[in-house]
């Protein structure tokens, strides 16, 4: 495998805002009016190697969360090329499939195969998500009767053991008590220390800091610098004060 | 392990959203999966005293020849309506996880089907015990299910697919399937229809699949060259169009629901 995890090139991703939801009637019988488009991304490059953890700063609507779903391949760009090697694993979105109907365990082995995981992959981790989730007895309950945290403990237990080359990773951490945001933070750091990518966005310059050795700050779709994590955490404080002065 | 796409991913993959979709229909309620056959029985009823009553058609076995027409007809809407909206309704994990989209209509109309099976077998075990199959003619039910399965996937593929940009799409499959049921022998036998229409009528891909439903089960008249070959050229062409609307559009099915 080569030492290039992620390669971003020239990377556009363009939207189309429209007032109302299109409907086919209206389309076939009314002569074409363009959509408004808006460019969420534009001419993004970035690189991450195997191993690296990087960070990515920006405010809200600053395109980050578009760019991790381009990496993570829920979308596709409009400009550009994506290279990826490894498995991607996410941290943004948890508990996708989840239903409140159904057992803990259930909803286990649902979100797991949509994550990527065969049957007999979760048979055998099964165990150890249920061990890090520790919700005890709930697990053959409906998840209807969870309490929202320890949804959010089930989702983050499979994601975290999925296992991937590369982990996407949102503000997730904000999740749940006291104790477990340490053991996921404690996980997050033992990822770090072996091969994985890890690429980790908010808006909290301090987790950056903590977290990350390189950083990029974007604003507006675009990156607007790069660098080590400290000399662009200064920038990027600088750029809200000014912001919150004007 | 991952994300790599091989046989046993898809297929646990397709069981699970499957099964996800039974239990979450049926687990509130008391009969389960009976309702799926509750409700081609009661249309049977009420068609069955409509029409031997009120209107005396002359059909043998009139209840049983619904029956065999109403079961596949039921599959058939019922998989067209449910999957079409199967992408919006399903908006939450096609936001959030990267899987192979096919899956999604494949398991609203596996679902659907597995009832249909079900039933399907409860019908022809008790015409069986009554003596009224025929191992000759029954033979030809694989290929009439698998015919209607190609049509069913090929117009899914579209309708979901269109409906994730129209979101007019899933009425005006409603409104179709409502003048389709009429235009396709269920009620009424094909010797019904007169004779000028006939050629034209046999073009409904529909017409030489419940025809060969009609056949198999209670050994009416072989359906006519014209109705299956109908049947085949539009489910295959159909499916192909389908596969190639739907693969062009998925990469960017997030960005609309």
């Amino acid at each position: 495998m080569s030492d290039v995890a992620i390669k971003l090139n020239n990377i556009g991703k363009k939207y189309q805002l429209t007032d109302e939801k299109r409907t086919l009637i209206k389309s076939v019988f009314t002569p074409h009016k363009k959509p408004k488009e808006v460019w969420a991304l534009k001419n993004i490059n970035l690189e991450i190697k195997r191993g690296e953890t990087i960070g990515i700063i920006g405010e809200n609507g600053s395109g980050k969360s578009t760019l991790l779903k381009l990496i993570a391949g829920i979308t596709s760009p409009t400009k550009g090329s994506i290279k990826v090697n490894g498995t991607v694993g996410s941290l943004i979105e948890l508990g996708a499939g989840f239903h409140p109907d159904l057992t803990g365990r259930e909803n286990v082995y649902l979100n797991g195969t949509l994550l990527g995981f065969t049957r007999r992959d979760l048979d055998k981790k099964y165990r150890e998500i249920v061990d890090f989730a520790d919700i005890g007895e709930y697990i053959n309950q409906p998840i209807r009767t969870y309490s929202s945290g320890m949804i959010m403990r089930l989702g983050f237990a499979v994601a975290i053991n999925l296992d991937p080359d590369i982990l996407l990773i949102d503000e997730v951490l904000a999740v749940g008590d006291e104790n477990f945001q340490k053991k996921c933070l404690d996980v997050m750091k033992l990822l770090g220390q072996q091969s994985i990518s890890i690429i980790f966005i908010t808006h909290n310059s301090n987790l950056i800091e903590a977290y990350t050795h390189r950083c990029y700050f974007m604003n507006k779709g675009i990156i607007i610098a790069e660098g080590s994590s400290k000399k662009i955490i200064s920038k990027y404080r600088l750029f809200m004060n000014a912001k919150k002065n004007i | 392990m991952g994300k790599d796409l091989n046989i046993i991913y898809l297929k646990d993959l397709l069981v699970m959203l499957t099964v996800k979709e039974l239990k979450a229909r049926y687990k509130s309620t008391y009969f389960g999966f009976l309702w799926a056959f509750i409700n081609p029985l009661l249309q049977m009823i009420i068609l069955s005293i409509v029409f031997k009553f009120f209107f005396r058609i002359q059909v043998e076995n009139y209840s049983i020849f619904l029956f065999s027409g109403l079961l596949p007809w039921m599959f058939f809407s019922l998989s067209l309506t449910s999957g079409t909206s199967t992408l919006i309704d399903n908006r939450d994990i096609l936001k959030k996880v990267v899987f192979p989209r096919e899956i999604l209509p494949l398991s609203a109309i596996s679902a659907n089907f597995v009832n249909f099976a079900a039933s399907m077998v409860i019908f022809i075990l008790v015409l069986a015990i009554f003596g009224f199959i025929n191992f000759n003619q029954i033979i030809f039910l694989p290929i009439a299910i698998v015919l209607q399965l190609v049509l069913t996937l090929g117009i899914v593929l579209l309708t979901s697919a269109l409906n994730i940009v129209y979101r007019d799409v899933a009425y005006i499959i409603q409104a179709g399937l409502i003048l389709w049921f009429y235009v396709s022998p269920i009620f009424y036998p094909l010797s019904f229809v007169p004779e000028k229409f006939a050629n034209l009528y046999s073009l409904n891909p529909t017409v030489g699949i419940i025809g060969l439903y009609h056949y198999s089960v209670i050994g009416q008249d072989f359906p006519s060259t014209l109705a299956i070959s109908a049947s085949f050229v539009f489910s295959l062409a159909l499916c192909l169009i389908g596969l190639l609307v739907f693969e062009k559009k998925k990469a960017n099915f997030a960005d609309y629901v």
